[in-house]
């Protein structure tokens, strides 16, 4: 993709007053695997082109994968068209101003010359762990290549290339499972053999799990757990559109100590222990924005139009690429959760009773003012009793304020995994002691 | 099996599996209930991996007493276990409430695939099920 020549032809050709440019390109691999043994080899090249035309306060949309000349004049002149036949949006005050965008490397070339037979001999590695203990694995690797251009008329100019790699693995017995997962940007972070460890420990502690009788319980929420809490407390609101529109468990609460006071939340899109992206899909750059500081609400973030509706207000680079369908608003893509100091195992150590939890599963909003989010806890789920795990229970259902959750924090962890995110981009996510949690059903 | 595309690997979908018609009027199904709530349209949904343990939040509720729908209720929650929940059906409103219900985008696999579903239902009446969870 030669952005630099997308954007001329896109910005030579457009009648409009105002005129931007997105160009999206991915190349994507991914390897599956299944009963201890590939099944699935993908691949997939394409490029998605957005062009946004301003004329007054109407803002017209139009998308295309066809980046041929002709193909990106006639774009210009669809997203012209439906920007005429919109109404006047005074809320919108224009494309944003050009502004210093970091250099940030987050491209490792040996993603790129990453080959199927490299990412079979990963998965062989951990079909053959699984195989040698008796059980059968499945999963994916994925290894991908991206790149991103924003331009506009206004003279902002954008350009990132990066790459991503995600590896997880569940490994299943005859009545239990377990899970393992990795991401980043970097290929040396697939390590297939602590991958296979972290999945194998579970499902050997796992078999022949016992029914348990739901109630409000303690927890120790293992990295892939407590990565869900955050993303869905994204999704349920961190957003400014969300709390604009009065939809947001950040709704009357900014501002306020709402979470314990060791549980501090950061977006930083310019981390390169993340997944690094230093500016949004207007091309602004990535703020390094406080959610939740000591336990206190600090706010949602921002896109140009979210910015522009409040006096004084600035976009903090969070933008989500605009879309014909309609405005998803801006999302956190960058998550930290800041890490604690307590080990695993000394939370564990530290626990009368309660449960360790592997990872959250199909979790779902059910109350997005409380963020209230119900679930079903999946491949490994066990029972702490005076400081140790005394026995695997079968997979429980929650229904649970992720608010109060984080109120109820007692412990941090120390070490954070990274993991891609379902939002986009990727959450570190340390394992966290919760105080209370509330399970509502249990299944067979 | 259905891709959403020519480049997506077919994967095995339910895409337009019904719930056949029974014999019952909606309003004598009403009348016919002593205790219970009326739950219409779903806006939130999960289920397990075993698809066993599931729930469902309703945008709204109506209480039912004594063959009377009554006050509006908000926030509705249903669960259950699957086998355990269709075997406690004891009504099916007939062919002239049935709907062709559905979701635009059932969303599957990875790389993710969205389609069009297309799910047929009357309302039907299920006995003992636990509703309400967090308030």
């Amino acid at each position: 993709m030669n952005f630099h020549e997308i954007a001329d032809v896109v910005m030579n050709a457009s009648p409009a007053e105002q005129t931007e440019v997105l160009a999206m390109e991915q190349d994507e691999s991914l390897t599956r695997f299944a009963n201890n043994c590939v099944h699935q080899n993908v691949t997939e090249l394409n490029a998605q082109i957005t062009v946004r035309a301003v004329i007054g306060t109407r803002v017209g949309i139009a998308v295309s994968n066809d980046t041929r000349h002709d193909s990106l004049k006639q774009l210009v002149a669809r997203a012209f068209e439906a920007a005429k036949l919109q109404p006047e949006n005074p809320e919108f005050k224009g494309l944003p101003k050009p502004m210093p965008i970091p250099h940030v490397d987050s491209f490792d070339p040996s993603v790129a010359e990453c080959t199927p037979e490299r990412r079979a001999a990963n998965v062989g590695l951990i079909c053959r762990k699984a195989a040698g203990a008796g059980f059968s694995a499945a999963g994916s690797i994925t290894t991908s290549m991206f790149a991103i251009g924003v331009a506009n008329s206004g003279g902002v100019f954008a350009e990132h290339k990066s790459t991503m790699v995600d590896a997880s693995t569940v490994i299943m017995g005859s009545n239990c499972s377990g899970w393992a997962q990795t991401s980043g940007w970097r290929l040396e972070v697939i390590d297939p053999e602590s991958l296979a460890a972290d999945a194998l420990s579970k499902v050997k502690l796992g078999a022949n799990p016992v029914d348990y009788e739901p109630g409000e319980y303690a927890v120790i929420l293992d990295s892939y757990a407590t990565a869900d809490l955050l993303e869905m407390l994204a999704f349920d609101g961190m957003g400014a559109l969300a709390v604009q529109e009065g939809r947001s468990w950040m709704n009357g609460r900014i501002g306020q100590r709402i979470m314990a006071d060791i549980v501090t939340i950061v977006d930083d899109g310019c981390d390169r222990s993340g997944v690094p992206w230093p500016f949004d899909f207007e091309g602004v750059p990535k703020q390094v924005h406080p959610i939740v500081e000591a336990g206190v609400l600090r706010g949602p973030v921002y896109d140009s139009f979210t910015a522009g509706r409040e006096s004084g207000r600035l976009s903090t680079g969070h933008a989500t690429p605009p879309s014909p369908q309609g405005r998803f608003g801006p999302v956190p893509m960058n998550l930290f959760l800041r890490p604690g100091a307590t080990p695993l195992a000394e939370m564990i150590q530290s626990m009368k009773l309660g449960l360790y939890i592997t990872r959250f599963w199909y979790t779902r909003t059910v109350h997005p003012r409380d963020a209230v989010v119900t679930g079903m806890t999946r491949d490994g789920t066990f029972l702490i009793r005076d400081g140790e795990i005394a026995h695997p229970i079968k997979s429980l259902r929650f229904t649970q304020s992720y608010v109060e959750a984080f109120k109820n924090a007692e412990a941090i962890g120390e070490k954070p995994r990274l993991l891609r995110s379902g939002i986009g981009g990727a959450t570190s996510a340390p394992p966290v002691k919760l105080g209370k949690f509330r399970f509502t059903s249990s299944t067979r | 099996m259905r891709a959403d595309g020519w480049n997506r690997i077919p994967l095995i979908r339910m895409t337009n599996v019904s719930l056949e018609p029974g014999t019952w009027d909606f309003n004598d199904m009403i009348a016919d209930t002593d205790d219970g709530i009326l739950m219409e349209t779903n806006r939130s949904w999960s289920i397990d991996d075993m698809r066993l343990n599931f729930q469902f939040g309703t945008e709204v509720g109506y209480e039912i007493k004594n063959g009377q729908r009554g006050r509006l209720l908000k926030n509705c929650t249903y669960a259950g276990i699957t086998p355990d929940f269709w075997n406690s059906c004891d009504a099916i409103g007939n062919e002239k409430h049935w709907i062709l219900w559905g979701t635009p985008n059932c969303g599957k696999g990875e790389p993710m695939q969205t389609m069009g579903t297309g799910h047929g239902a009357s309302p039907a009446r299920f006995r003992n099920v636990r509703v309400g969870v967090f308030r």
